[in-house]
């Protein structure tokens, strides 16, 4: 504060000596010339008016008052005495005064006029350059001029934020040419060199390479001035994230191009803007069920097939539907679906229509030369297709999976078939006794009934009851023996509702007489209600069948009581199946391979029964594990599935 | 004792076989009581009179070879027939060995059931008639005097009235004295008699 009140006060000295020299100077060249009044008064004049343009209104109004004294003192009688004089000079001297004060005071309305237009400049001008500079910073774009004659570079902040240098407006031409990638410097000498000869507008990209090697990509735009061809002016933008997205876009496209056309799976592009057309047509009549309209109405998904237009397929779509002949892409899909997947293209249909983001379902397919085909077929509702009436299809041949699966599960059918006849010819005894056991009961009933009607007096009350028992008799020893007989034929599984309770006890009934021979007592805890299973009666019987066996000749050498607990339980979305022995229990080493094929602990096992179990447990959709109980003995869990309809409760 | 009907006690764990053979005994106007295990036999009271036991040899729990040979250590001497599903060799000898009146292998024919069951019921029927004359025997033998006893036991032993007399130091008309009245309290009609009565009471 202090400096600037200095800097002031040095000003005002130095323009009041200045004041003082003019106006001495004034006074004495009018003396020495011997002017008169009006000549002096015109020389102060120009005196005044040349010392008011070097500083403020004060100082020239002193300066006026300085050279009116002069005037008075000099140049009006009495002279050299500022005694009054006559009244004309007087009149003289104000009108000086008066003029010289007002051109004074026009001077410097002029002159801070100009000042404040001055000051608005520079701040315009400096507020057009931080605009600018925020543009360019902005967009990431720089501007540059380049004179050739001169070879002179000047670039704005943001050419040298994007090169990464702390240079000024003028970075040097070398300087410049240091930081191009190395790959790239001798495109950029020939580009200069040209534009030096030639003076053309030229536009490049390029790449930077910059301390720490980070790669920056460049694209620069520049054109010569109309007026001076020799100076070039430019824009410079730093384009690395552009391309960087570009490069993944174009990858990412070729990828996918890629994918549609060298998968081995089949993809088709289709329209299906004529299918939204019926739909429309359909919901406007209201119909608010659309699966089972079009399950009512296969017409109209023939229709809809009609509609769905091939656009593009890929290579492998060519070959497994076209015949491999390219020629032939072209129609509608209506050729390739068999009526009976008719459910499948409705529900993809359905799908798209309420806006899921997928549909995929394994139906058969059919090709051009009418061979039909097992096919996973999978639908992509991409929002942006969708909206574009377009519909990416994927189709893959999954014939020979569904081939192997079903050689596969003859195989395990068989398997299981041979286990259960020789599981039947090791239960003979058992079944005979369970057989028996009814047909001793008809015997002694008939007799009986015989006896009540020899009486004297026939008892009918007694023959009707043991008639009654008699062919509740004869339906349980059928019952047995259609156990029997579905356990010894081969008949494919059926996955039906299964009372599990029910089907334990029958098992448990094939080995009634067993476990007595073996002196094991079975014991079943059965949790009422249970849900009906998803699963296939014998080879249920066959699962428990197998696993009480096997506890009871785990307990073989095992002290008295030996007891078998047979349990269900309803277990989150199954039903839990438990055999426990109180027998020795499995070691740790024989776990692990316990339900591996031919492993068997037991002189003369196969080493089957308990793989077979597993693979008839897991085409149940359930599981079978082995766990050892803390009193001791094994105890084997199985869980299946709840069947569909029993889920709820 | 009267001719009250004998009652057959069945044990097998098969619900509809029990049901069969009662209504079959009951035909013939035998009276039944079912049991579903030689447990719930035991914990039942037990019948009254003359009776037999059909037993199934396959039971759970305690097997029916088991249970007979078991049965008199538990003070039942019920007459048993047993059954079973397939007859065995070894399982037949060791249950007639232990004293069962038959073997049936079901299924069995009625009369050969029945047949079995009244064999088994007449036997049980003798036992308890044997058991009751010894019994009065032993009520009769109680009522002697114990010289009376020693007499009865040298005279069973075949030994002369002097001889008697000579080993128990009495003179021969005490010994003769004595000897008429056991005659008379054991009802003896003849010596032969007190004889067989002697050695029915082991004495």
């Amino acid at each position: 504060m202090d400096a600037v009140l200095l800097g002031r006060a040095k000003r005002i000295a130095a323009v009041w000596a200045l004041g003082a020299i003019g106006l001495s100077g004034a006074a004495w060249a009018c003396l020495a010339l011997g002017l008169h009044f009006a000549a002096a008064a015109f020389v102060f004049l120009v005196a005044v008016i040349c010392l008011a343009l070097l500083d403020g209104l004060r100082s020239s109004l002193a300066f006026v008052a300085a050279a009116a004294l002069c005037l008075l003192y000099f140049f009006i009688p009495p002279y050299r005495s500022f005694a009054a004089a006559a009244k004309e000079d007087m009149a003289a001297l104000a009108a000086f005064v008066l003029a010289s004060g007002l051109i004074v005071a026009l001077v410097h309305r002029l002159r801070s006029l100009t000042d404040a237009h001055r000051e608005q400049a520079r701040m315009l001008a400096q507020a057009e350059a931080a605009y600018l500079a925020e543009a360019q910073r902005l967009s990431g774009a720089g501007s540059f001029g380049w004179n050739l004659d001169k070879n002179e570079f000047v670039w704005s902040d943001e050419c040298a934020r994007i090169f990464e240098a702390k240079q000024g407006p003028r970075p040097g031409i070398d300087f410049i040419a240091g930081r191009i990638h190395p790959d790239d410097a001798g495109a950029f000498q020939a580009l200069v060199t040209k534009t030096r000869a030639e003076r053309a507008p030229f536009e490049f990209e390029t790449r930077l390479l910059l301390p720490g090697d980070k790669v920056k990509h460049v694209h620069v735009v520049a054109r010569p001035l109309p007026d001076a061809p020799a100076q070039f002016v430019g824009a410079l933008m730093d384009v690395t994230d552009r391309k960087a997205a570009a490069d993944a876009l174009r990858r990412s496209e070729y990828r996918y191009r890629n994918l549609f056309q060298a998968m081995a799976a089949s993809f088709w592009e289709l329209d299906f803007s004529g299918v939204g057309k019926i739909v429309g047509k359909v919901r406007a009549a209201g119909v608010k069920d659309l699966v089972a309209h079009f399950a009512a109405h296969p017409d109209l998904v023939r229709e809809m097939m009609r509609e769905t237009r091939v656009l593009d397929v890929n290579d492998e779509t060519v070959s497994l539907f076209f015949g491999g002949d390219r020629g032939k892409v072209t129609g509608s899909v209506e050729p390739f679906w068999p009526e009976a997947s008719n459910h499948v293209y409705a529900a993809s249909v359905v799908a798209a229509i309420t806006r899921k983001p997928s549909y995929a379902a394994e139906c058969r397919l059919k090709t051009l030369d009418g061979r039909e085909i097992d096919a996973l077929f999978t639908a992509c509702f991409a929002p942006e297709t969708v909206a574009a009436g377009k519909l990416l299809i994927g189709v893959i041949d999954v014939t020979e999976r569904v081939r192997a699966q079903a050689a596969l599960e003859r195989v395990r059918a068989e398997f299981a078939h041979a286990a259960r006849v020789s599981m039947l010819g090791e239960l003979t005894a058992s079944i005979a006794h369970e057989v028996n056991q009814p047909l001793a009961a008809i015997a002694a009933n008939a007799a009986a009934g015989q006896r009540w009607l020899d009486r004297p007096e026939p008892d009918l009350v007694e023959v009707r009851a043991v008639i009654d028992r008699i062919i509740a008799d004869g339906a349980r020893a059928g019952a047995i023996i259609a156990r029997v007989r579905a356990m010894a034929t081969q008949k494919p599984p059926e996955h039906g509702p299964l009372e599990i309770n029910v089907a334990i006890g029958e098992a448990l009934s094939f080995l009634r007489h067993e476990l007595q021979t073996h002196g094991v007592e079975a014991v079943a805890e059965l949790a009422p209600e249970l849900p009906r299973v998803r699963a296939d009666r014998t080879q249920i019987h066959q699962v428990v069948v197998n696993l009480v066996v096997n506890a009871m000749q785990a307990m073989a050498a095992a002290p008295a009581p030996r007891r078998i607990r047979v349990s269900s339980v309803r277990a989150g979305d199954g039903v839990e199946i438990a055999v426990e022995d109180s027998g020795p229990g499995i070691s740790a080493a024989h776990k692990a391979r316990l339900f591996e094929s031919f492993f068997t602990t037991k002189p003369g096992g196969m080493g089957m029964g308990l793989p077979i179990c597993r693979s008839i447990v897991e085409a149940h959709g359930g599981r079978i594990d082995v766990q050892d109980r803390p009193e001791g003995g094994a105890r084997f869990r199985v869980t299946l599935p709840i069947a569909q309809r029993d889920a709820h409760t | 004792m009267g001719e009250q009907a004998a009652t057959v006690h069945v044990i097998d764990d098969d619900a509809a076989l029990r049901a069969a053979l009662d209504s079959l005994f009951r035909s013939t106007g035998l009276a039944t009581r079912l049991f579903g295990s030689t447990t719930e036999f035991l914990a039942a009271p037990r019948a009254e009179g003359a009776g037999c036991l059909v037993v199934d040899i396959r039971l759970p729990g305690l097997s029916g070879l088991d249970f007979q040979e078991q049965l008199a250590g538990l003070g039942v001497s019920l007459p048993v027939v047993l059954m079973t599903g397939h007859g065995d060799i070894p399982m037949s000898v060791r249950g007639m060995k232990a004293g069962a009146v038959d073997f049936l292998t079901k299924p069995f024919r009625d009369q050969d059931m029945l047949d079995a069951v009244a064999a088994a019921i007449a036997r049980d029927r003798d036992r308890r008639a044997a058991e009751g004359r010894l019994d009065a025997l032993r009520a009769r033998y109680a009522t002697l005097s114990p010289r009376e006893r020693q007499v009865m036991a040298l005279v069973a032993a075949g030994k002369m009235n002097k001889q008697i007399a000579g080993d128990l130091s009495l003179s021969e008309i005490t010994v003769k004295i004595h000897r008429g009245a056991a005659m008379r309290k054991m009802e003896a009609r003849s010596l032969a008699e007190l004889v067989r009565m002697s050695e029915a009471l082991g004495a």
